[in-house]
C-alpha cells in the first residue's frame, strides 16, 4: 500500500480554530484520538555480516549475490500503535491507592491484576505501523511511501516484536482529533511527553501516568496537521494521481487556514543507520 | 482447544507419497468406521530464515555458524480466524537508546560488553521490572520458539512486511501447501489427511501430513474461554479451580499416548512425530491461570472486563496444533 | 379596400382594454411610489408588480395573436372626424412612423429578447443604456452577493439597529423608511450569526458544537476560510515541523 500526505504546523491558538473549519468543511465531528506509539528499530546481531564476494565462482554465486544483496538492505524503524483512552491513564476513575498504583512496581504476579477500571497492559490492542522513507524525486508536490499497517496481539508486544527482530528504543503519546474528508484522513494531532523520570524506560509503561502531567514535545503546545490518503496500488499512477489532485484540492480550499506542504524527505526517513 | 498431533510422512519429489496407503490404511484398520470424508481442509506454510544463516559456510570462512533462527507462518483453514507465526527466540534482549548512535556497530565481534544492553549502569537503572526483561540472554541451548496468532489479514500484511523491510534478517526459504485435504471422523477421532506440496521456490511434492485429533472427554476442553462471560444462572462455575497446571500436562501426555495408538494402528513407516512439541499447552495453561484469577475477583468485575474484550473469544485458539505443525514442517533449508 | 368586420372590431377593442388594464396599474404604481410615506408594505408592492406583469402578458398575447389583422389594418380619418378639435390624436393615428422613444424601446426590447446578452453586451460597448444580465451572471451575483453581504457584514461590530456612522450622526436623522420606531439599544447582543447560516449548509448537519468562523467561495470555486488576524497570546510553534516528523520516526529528541 501507498500512503500520500500533506502537512501544516499549526500553532495552539488556532487550534480550536481549525477544528471548527474541519467540522464544517468535513461535515463530521472531530474525532478524538489518544495512541501509545511505540517506536522499534529493527537490529541485526554484530559480527556476522561480512561475505566474501567474488570468491564463490560456482552455481550458487547467484544465489549468495541475492543473498549478499538482502544482507545489505535496508533495515527500518517501525512503530507499533494501540489505543488508549484518557480513562487509561492514571488517575482517573477512582483507583484505590495501593501498590499498584505507584508507578514502577510492575507485577508478573496475576493475582495482582489491574481491575477492569484501570488500564489493563495485558489486554492492551496494538498494530503495527511501518512506513518507508518517502519516495525521492516525485514530480507532485505531496509526500508518498510505501505503508503497512497489521493488528498484533494483545498485551506485551516486546517478545513477539524482539524475537521478529525490532529492539524497542522509545514510546510516546499522540494525542489528536481526526476527521474524515471524503478519501482523505485528516489529523490534528501533537506529541505527548511522558513525565520525565530518574528511570529510563527499556520497555513500554505497563502503567500509564496521570494525563494532565503528559507534556507535548512542542512546549509552545502547537499541532500538526496531516492529511493522508492510503492507495491500496501504488503502482498504478492513474489512481496516485488522482490522490495527489484530491490532497491538492484540500490544500487549496485550507489555503487561508494553513499551509499544507510535503514535508521533508529526510525528517521522515525510517531506515536504520 | 482439542488435543491434537501431527504426522509427517516424507517422500521424495518424484515418488507417489504415502496419501493413497493411509487411506486404505484408515479403511482396514477401522472396518466398522464409514470412511466417507466430512468435509475438505486447506493448510499453508511460509518458512523464513535468518538471512545470514542462509550463507553457505564456504562464504563466511573463519565465522563459527550461529544456530539458525527461523519464522514460520501458518494458516489452516479450520482456524480461518487465526494466523500464527512461530519465531526463534532472540539470542539476547537489545534495546536502544532513542539518541544513541548506532548501539552495535555492525562489523565488531559479538563482544557483549559493547551492547549497550549489558553496560552496568543500564541494568542498574531498571529495577525489578518483568521477569522477562532481561539483560539475561535466552540460554542459547534452548530451541526456544515464540507462537503469536493475529488476523488473517494482519498475517499477509505481517509476512509482506518481513519479506519487503527485513531483508538483512528474514530471508523467505520456502511456501508449502496442503491445497485439498481430506477430514474423516473415526470414533473418538477426527484424522485429517492431505498431500504437502512445495510451492516456492520450486513446485515439488513433499510429502504427506496426518493430523490426529482427540475428541473424546478432555479437562482442557471444559475450561471456559478466557474471556467468556460466566453464565448468569449458575454464577461462576468454580470447578476449574481445582484444576492445576500438572493436570493438563498429564491430560496432555495420556491423550499423546491415545493419538500414538492410532498412529500405530496405521501401521505406517517413516513418519515424524509432532506431539509433544515445545511450549505445548502454554495458551491452556494461560488459560487457566486467568480463570483462577478470574474467580478471585467479584462477578461484577469480570463481566466488564469481559465487555471490553473484542470479537476473537480466544484468540490462541490453535496454538497448540499450530506449533505442531510448525515443527513437523520446519524443512531444513 | 373593405370595411371593418364586426369581428375585427371586437378585436381592436380587445386590444384598447387591455392596453387601459395596463396604463391603469402602471399609474397605480408610480402614483403609490410617489405619494405614500411611508413606502407601502413590501407585499403591496409586489401584488402590484405581479398585475402588471398580468397585463402585459395579456397585452402581449392579444397582439401576437391577432399580429396579422393589426398589421394589415390602415387607419385613415373618415368625413365625419373631427379634424379640427381632434387634430394631434389624427397626427398620432396618421403617422407611418413610430415615435422615436418608442422606436428606441422596441429597439432595446429586441436586442433583449433576440440576442444572447452576453454577446449583446460587447456588441454595445459603447451604448450608456443600463445591459441586462445573462443567466450565468445573475448565477454569479447571485453567489457573491450573500458572501460579499457576509463579509460586510463582519467587518462591523453587530448588535444595534444602527451603524457607528449613523449613531454619531444622530439616530433622529435615519430614514429607514420603516414604520415602527427603531430603538437603539447599543450593548444589547444581536443574532449575529443569523447571516451565516445560510451559506454554509455544511454546517447545518451537525448540531451546533463547532461553528464556521467565516467562509468565502473564491472565484476559482473552493472555499476559503477565515482565520482570526490576531490573538492575545499567540504562540508561535519552537520546534521545527521537520523535527517533530523526526521524533515522531525514530524517536530522536529535537
Amino acid at each position: 500500500m501507498h500512503e500520500l500526505l500533506l502537512f501544516a504546523s499549526v500553532p495552539v491558538h488556532q487550534r480550536h480554530e481549525l477544528l471548527q473549519q474541519l467540522a464544517g468543511l468535513t461535515a463530521m465531528q472531530p474525532r478524538h484520538c489518544l495512541e501509545r506509539r511505540l517506536i522499534f528499530k529493527a537490529y541485526r546481531k554484530p559480527g556476522l555480516v561480512t561475505v566474501r564476494t567474488g570468491a564463490s565462482q560456482d552455481l550458487q554465486s547467484a544465489e549468495l549475490q541475492r543473498l549478499n544483496k538482502m544482507l545489505n538492505g535496508g533495515m527500518y524503524y517501525t512503530q507499533v500503535v494501540g489505543s488508549v483512552s484518557e480513562m487509561d491513564f492514571g488517575g482517573a476513575g477512582a483507583a484505590p491507592p495501593g501498590p499498584d498504583d505507584t508507578a514502577m512496581t510492575d507485577t508478573n504476579d496475576d493475582a495482582n491484576a489491574p481491575p477492569a477500571d484501570q488500564y489493563d497492559y495485558a489486554h492492551q490492542p496494538w498494530r503495527l505501523e511501518f512506513r518507508d522513507i518517502p519516495e525521492a524525486g516525485t514530480r507532485s508536490a505531496v509526500t508518498a511511501r510505501v505503508m503497512s499497517s497489521a493488528a498484533l496481539p494483545r498485551g506485551d508486544i516486546v517478545p513477539p516484536m524482539n524475537a521478529w527482530g525490532y529492539s524497542f528504543v522509545t514510546e510516546y503519546v499522540v494525542e489528536g482529533d481526526v476527521f474524515i474528508h471524503n478519501d482523505i484522513v485528516i489529523f490534528l494531532h501533537r506529541v505527548l511527553h511522558y513525565p520525565t523520570t530518574d528511570q529510563e524506560y527499556r520497555e513500554p509503561r505497563r502503567q500509564l501516568p496521570v494525563f494532565k502531567d503528559m507534556a507535548p514535545l512542542e512546549k509552545s503546545g502547537s499541532y500538526v496537521l496531516q492529511a493522508s490518503i492510503t492507495v491500496q496500488d501504488g503502482s498504478n499512477q492513474e489512481t496516485m494521481k488522482t490522490a495527489s489532485q484530491h490532497l491538492f484540492g484540500l490544500r487549496e480550499q485550507l489555503k487561508s487556514a494553513v499551509r499544507l506542504e510535503q514535508a521533508d524527505r529526510l525528517s521522515l526517513d525510517t531506515r536504520a543507520k | 482447544m482439542p488435543i491434537t498431533g501431527v504426522y509427517f510422512v516424507p517422500s521424495h519429489p518424484n515418488a507417489s507419497t504415502a496419501l493413497g496407503t493411509i487411506t486404505e490404511r484408515l479403511r482396514s484398520a477401522f472396518v466398522d468406521e464409514d470412511l466417507t470424508p466430512i468435509g475438505r481442509w486447506a493448510l499453508e506454510h511460509k518458512l523464513m530464515r535468518d538471512t545470514p544463516g542462509c550463507l553457505p559456510a564456504s562464504a563466511n570462512p573463519g565465522q563459527q555458524t550461529s544456530k539458525p533462527r527461523y519464522m514460520q507462518f501458518l494458516s489452516l483453514s479450520h482456524y480461518p480466524h487465526h494466523g500464527f507465526i512461530y519465531t526463534s527466540e532472540p539470542l539476547e534482549k537489545p534495546f536502544h537508546p532513542p539518541n544513541a548512535a548506532s548501539p552495535v556497530p555492525p562489523s565488531s565481534a559479538a563482544s557483549p560488553g559493547a551492547h549497550p544492553i549489558n553496560s552496568p549502569g543500564v541494568v542498574n537503572a531498571t529495577p525489578q521490572s518483568t521477569g522477562s526483561n532481561a539483560a539475561t540472554p535466552v540460554s542459547p541451548t534452548t530451541d526456544a520458539m515464540r507462537m503469536t496468532s493475529v488476523p488473517p489479514s494482519a498475517y499477509n500484511t505481517l509476512f509482506q512486511h518481513f519479506t519487503y523491510a527485513c531483508q538483512p534478517f528474514w530471508c523467505h526459504r520456502l511456501t508449502v501447501a496442503v491445497p485439498n485435504g481430506a477430514v474423516y471422523d473415526m470414533g473418538d477421532f477426527r484424522v485429517r489427511v492431505g498431500d504437502v506440496r512445495q510451492t516456492f521456490p520450486a513446485a515439488r511434492v513433499r510429502g504427506t501430513v496426518v493430523e490426529i485429533e482427540w475428541r473424546g472427554p478432555s479437562v482442557i476442553e471444559s475450561l471456559p474461554l478466557s474471556d467468556a462471560i460466566p453464565d448468569a444462572d449458575s454464577g461462576i462455575d468454580v470447578s476449574f479451580v481445582a484444576i492445576e497446571e500438572s493436570d493438563i500436562d498429564a491430560e496432555l501426555a495420556a491423550t499423546a499416548s491415545l493419538i500414538r495408538e492410532f498412529w500405530t494402528r496405521l501401521q505406517v513407516d517413516g513418519g515424524r512425530e509432532s506431539i509433544l512439541v515445545p511450549s505445548l499447552g502454554k495458551e491452556i495453561k494461560d488459560r487457566l491461570a486467568s480463570c483462577k484469577r478470574r474467580s478471585a475477583v467479584p462477578a461484577e468485575t469480570a463481566l466488564e472486563n469481559a465487555t471490553v474484550q473484542e470479537a476473537d473469544p480466544d484468540p490462541y485458539a490453535g496454538a497448540d496444533l499450530a506449533r505442531q505443525y510448525m515443527e513437523a514442517l520446519r524443512f531444513n533449508r | 379596400m373593405s370595411a371593418l368586420t364586426q369581428d375585427q372590431i371586437k378585436v381592436l377593442e380587445q386590444s384598447r382594454q387591455r392596453l387601459v388594464q395596463l396604463t391603469r396599474s402602471l399609474g397605480s404604481l408610480i402614483a403609490s411610489l410617489n405619494q405614500s410615506d411611508p413606502l407601502p408594505p413590501w407585499s403591496s408592492l409586489q401584488s402590484q408588480a405581479s398585475i402588471i406583469s398580468n397585463n402585459l402578458l395579456g397585452v402581449s398575447e392579444q397582439l401576437s395573436e391577432h399580429g396579422d389583422l393589426l398589421s394589415a389594418l390602415v387607419a385613415y380619418p373618415g368625413p365625419e372626424y373631427p379634424g379640427r378639435t381632434q387634430s394631434s390624436t389624427l397626427e398620432q393615428l396618421l403617422r407611418t412612423k413610430l415615435d422615436p422613444r418608442v422606436e428606441d424601446w422596441l429597439s432595446r426590447g429586441r436586442v433583449a429578447g433576440t440576442h444572447d446578452p452576453d454577446s449583446a453586451l460587447h456588441a454595445d460597448q459603447n451604448s450608456t443604456a443600463p445591459k441586462p444580465l445573462s443567466e450565468t451572471q445573475l448565477a454569479e451575483l447571485w453567489e457573491w452577493a450573500p458572501l460579499e453581504a457576509n463579509e460586510e457584514a463582519r467587518r462591523r461590530n453587530w448588535g444595534g439597529n444602527f451603524t457607528l456612522e449613523e449613531r454619531e450622526a444622530g439616530v433622529q436623522n435615519v430614514v429607514t423608511g420603516l414604520k415602527r420606531q427603531l430603538e437603539d439599544d447599543e450593548g444589547s447582543e444581536g443574532e449575529e450569526e443569523e447571516e451565516e447560516d445560510e451559506e454554509e449548509d455544511e454546517a447545518e448537519a451537525e448540531d451546533e458544537e463547532m461553528d464556521i468562523v467565516g467562509v468565502h467561495r473564491k472565484a476559482s470555486g473552493g472555499l476559503e476560510f477565515d482565520i482570526a488576524t490576531h490573538h492575545a497570546h499567540a504562540l508561535e510553534p519552537v520546534v521545527p515541523l521537520d523535527e517533530i516528523l523526526r521524533y515522531m520516526t525514530t524517536g530522536r529528541m529535537p
